[in-house]
């Protein structure tokens, strides 16, 4: 039987830290099937987009929430910051955290933006090969961003989780 | 292309540029405040507008407004215009790799 507390762990801000690492994957995984959709050219794939965009909008603002709320715990007297200057560590957080906590907040705009022009294009995005060229690089920066956020999270709860 | 789906991707090609100006803001607020001192400075203080998350909680704030500030004047400066979406789109992508730079942290030490 799967041990929930040796997955999650049982301390205060261990649900909201797996929340906020979920919600950062699906996001991850939302960009990437969304450039499927982008590349098929019919109406289907159109309406899994829209469907994609809002699930984009919504993981990564509870994705921001969640880490906002995590954060608390990280910079608090006994948290992860001070862990990591005690432990002759700190450059995780000059450059690990510095990076990833503004790095993940672009996805935020990118997802509003992509769900804004599928929905503001719709009937007509399949005439506009401007609409679908666009929003494939934004969804290419926005995988970007979101694997970079991904990873440095990873490398900082892998030396010390909240 | 008919004279509506121009119209549609000029109101698409300003949100980019928005979030653009947007991001721009947010990474701007956050150099300010590590070149005066980061979370111990003037601009860093001032910036905290929650204990627990410090200078980050008013870095988010001020990234917020500019993004729907920018939208909103950017709308009603452009509004049922035709525009030159390349233009906004090179210029979008300039302003999301001034701001990657501008938060990314060997950069910043430079300064």
């Amino acid at each position: 039987m799967l041990d929930y507390f040796k997955l999650i762990g049982s301390g205060p801000y261990d649900f909201s830290a797996a929340l906020h690492g979920l919600f950062g994957f699906l996001l991850f995984g939302v960009f990437i099937w969304a450039v499927e959709a982008v590349n098929n050219k019919s109406p289907e794939a159109f309406e899994r987009l829209k469907k994609g965009s809002i699930a984009m909008v919504i993981f990564s603002f509870l994705s921001i929430a969640y880490g906002n709320a995590i954060y608390i715990a990280y910079r608090a007297k006994d948290g992860v910051q001070p862990w990591l200057r005690a432990n002759d560590m700190y450059y995780y957080h000059t450059l690990g955290m510095e990076l990833k906590e503004f790095i993940a907040l672009f996805t935020f705009p990118l997802a509003v933006v992509i769900a804004y022009v599928v929905f503001t294009m719709s009937e007509d995005w399949f005439e506009s090969t401007w609409a679908r060229n666009t929003v494939r690089i934004a969804l290419y920066a926005a995988i970007l961003y979101t694997f970079i956020a991904l990873g440095l999270g990873a490398m900082i709860t892998k030396a010390k989780a909240v | 292309m008919s004279a509506d789906i121009k119209i549609k991707q000029a109101k698409c090609a300003v949100a980019f540029l928005a979030s653009g100006i947007g991001l721009l803001g947010l990474s701007l607020s956050h150099m300010l405040a590590d070149i005066t001192g980061g979370s111990g400075g003037p601009v860093g203080k001032a910036l905290t507008f929650h204990a627990g998350i410090g200078p980050f909680s008013g870095k988010q704030t001020v990234g917020l407004i500019t993004w729907f500030l920018a939208w909103f004047i950017l709308s009603k400066l452009f509004s049922g215009q035709e525009v030159q979406e390349r233009t906004f789109i090179i210029w979008t992508v300039i302003l999301y790799a001034l701001a990657t730079l501008l938060v990314f942290p060997p950069f910043l030490s430079l300064l």
